[in-house]
């Protein structure tokens, strides 16, 4: 097994609606948790900045990485914003693992960010929209709780899972951000209050969406043989996988099925050596709760057409054979759009390294993220270890 | 020196909606090659790269593969609140999304038809057929 790089140090922001806070600030704020982690780390040997960050929609900026690396007193070292809806924070991370594999640079910083509470309902949903196909799909008023929808009910008249099994991803998300402290949503839910709230685009309801989060997460990464230098406890990236899909969805075979999640995890198994067996717990990208259920099928944890059973037997509890979304997910941690990736890096690191509390998950040694954007169109995971 | 030529096809995204509002039908580009069906057309096949396409027109009846009833929408579309969308099969090669006339009674297999309104936005709207309205 090759460890391609290695994550010294991780900062997050506390994630929710912050009006008193722009985007930069969210920033500082997880640079200076990242920052206080190191040891001996000079900001003259940090090589390139690497943003995701999804819309100057919501605060009409962009130009972030200059921002960033202004903000953290890095100039002029070179930065870039790196863009795929959601899938931004990992798109992050990957370029900067392969800025340090290509020995361009020694030290990176990986950052994503979004403040996106600054907009209406309305104005997000249309933001949000520009991931989706101009052409059929935004013209036709398809939004992505929408999009999701589909995906959902395909899934549900093809091979039997229902709205319970969705409810069900709800409630165990929620219920794991209510030992997170920096979680959007702390609050414990039932599956009658997923069931009976409000209808968004049926089948989905209110509580089968993640929310509308500010928020910014960074990750300081090095050459693996520095990493001694600068913490004791590093963990590493040991696979990586990319892979598109077609942005429209109607344009795929099967759209019950997300074929480049299936194909970035198996990308990043291979690079690792590693089956879905070996995966002690995963972050997956549950923006709808049906995605948490096609990732279940797309990572191996469960077969094709079978990803309701793991939510029915519990297996992605804590303490279940593979735990998912420990951190409470994109559903009750939060959405901050081009900085999800990096919160599931954040929460990866941290369970790596035992210090997660009472969500702890007890023998972790490998963990898988997937990061996703549009409609599972542009797929990164990457495969941590400790 | 020679002038350099630009790029000339007529399987574009204008000539899509030009064919809607002429011809009163949605059409889509066929591969000559592998047969591989795109809507809306583009100027190579995205299967075997191959610029032998040929328009052919979409069938007037599909059947409803997925569908959602909108609550929450962009201010494009808040006048259509709730509205249904769904993603139709018209043949086993070829699925098109849209908006749905009705928001009762619908199912995934009902069978729709394409209703062309050259005039409004969006410029084609799916029905459910007589057989599938109760
Ligand atoms: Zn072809």
């Amino acid at each position: 097994m090759r460890k391609l790089a290695s994550i010294v140090s991780v900062g997050m922001s506390k994630i929710g609606r912050f009006p008193e806070l722009n985007g930069r600030e969210l920033v500082v704020e997880a640079f200076l948790e990242a920052w206080d982690g190191c040891k001996n780390l000079d900001r003259k040997d940090i090589g390139a900045v690497f943003v995701g960050n999804q819309s100057e929609t919501y605060e009409h900026q962009i130009m972030y990485g200059s921002l960033v690396t202004d903000w953290l007193g890095l100039l002029p070292k070179g930065s870039m914003r790196v863009e795929g809806c959601a899938a931004a924070g990992a798109l992050a991370l990957s370029s900067g693992v392969t800025a340090i594999v290509s020995g361009l640079h020694d030290i990176v910083l990986v950052c994503g960010i979004e403040k996106m509470s600054l907009r209406s309902t309305i104005e997000i949903t249309d933001a949000l929209m520009s991931a989706s196909d101009l052409v059929l799909e935004q013209h036709n008023g398809m939004t992505f709780p929408s999009i999701y929808a589909l995906m959902a009910r395909a899934h549900m008249s093809k091979y039997g899972s229902n709205e319970d099994d969705l409810a069900a991803v709800a409630v165990k998300n929620h219920r794991n951000a209510l030992d997170n402290p920096k979680a959007h949503i702390r609050k414990e839910i039932s599956k009658v209050d997923v069931l009976k709230s409000k209808v968004i685009a049926s089948p989905l309801k209110l509580y089968d969406c993640s929310p509308v989060s500010d928020g910014a997460a960074v990750a300081i990464l090095c050459k693996t043989e520095l990493a001694s230098r600068f913490t004791d406890s590093p963990t590493f990236v040991v696979g990586m996988g990319n892979s598109s899909d077609t942005i429209g969805l109607y344009e795929r075979e099967d759209i019950s099925w997300p074929g480049a999640v299936a194909q970035a995890c198996s990308n990043s198994y291979q690079m690792a050596g590693l089956a879905p067996g070996d995966i002690s717990f995963a972050e997956v990208h549950d923006a709808f709760t049906i995605n948490e259920i096609l990732h279940y099928e797309a990572a191996g944890f469960a077969k094709r057409g079978a990803g309701q059973e793991s939510i029915r037997s519990h297996q992605t509890d804590i303490g279940g054979k593979i735990p998912v979304n420990p951190s409470g997910g994109l559903k009750a941690r939060g959405h901050p759009v081009g900085a999800t990736g990096l919160c599931q890096i954040y929460e990866i690191h941290n369970q790596l390294n035992r210090r997660c509390g009472k969500r702890q998950i007890s023998g972790a040694k490998y963990a898988l993220a997937i990061n996703e954007g549009g409609s599972n169109a542009i797929v990164t995971t990457h495969i941590i270890s400790n | 020196m020679s002038q350099p030529t630009s790029f000339r096809t007529e399987f574009t995204i204008e000539n899509f909606f030009r064919k809607l509002k002429e011809e009163g039908s949605l059409s889509a580009a066929r591969c000559e090659k592998c047969n591989f069906k795109m809507i809306p057309p583009r100027p190579i096949c995205s299967r075997c790269l191959s610029c032998d396409l040929e328009w052919v027109r979409v069938p007037a009846r599909g059947k409803i593969v997925s569908f959602s009833e909108v609550h929450v929408s962009s201010e494009n579309f808040q006048r259509l609140l709730p509205y249904v969308v769904c993603i139709a099969s018209f043949g086993d090669d070829l699925k098109i999304p849209g908006i749905l006339k009705e928001v009762k009674n619908v199912k995934v297999g009902s069978e729709v038809e394409i209703e062309i309104q050259p005039d409004k936005k969006p410029e084609y709207v799916f029905a459910l057929s007589s057989a599938d309205r109760v």
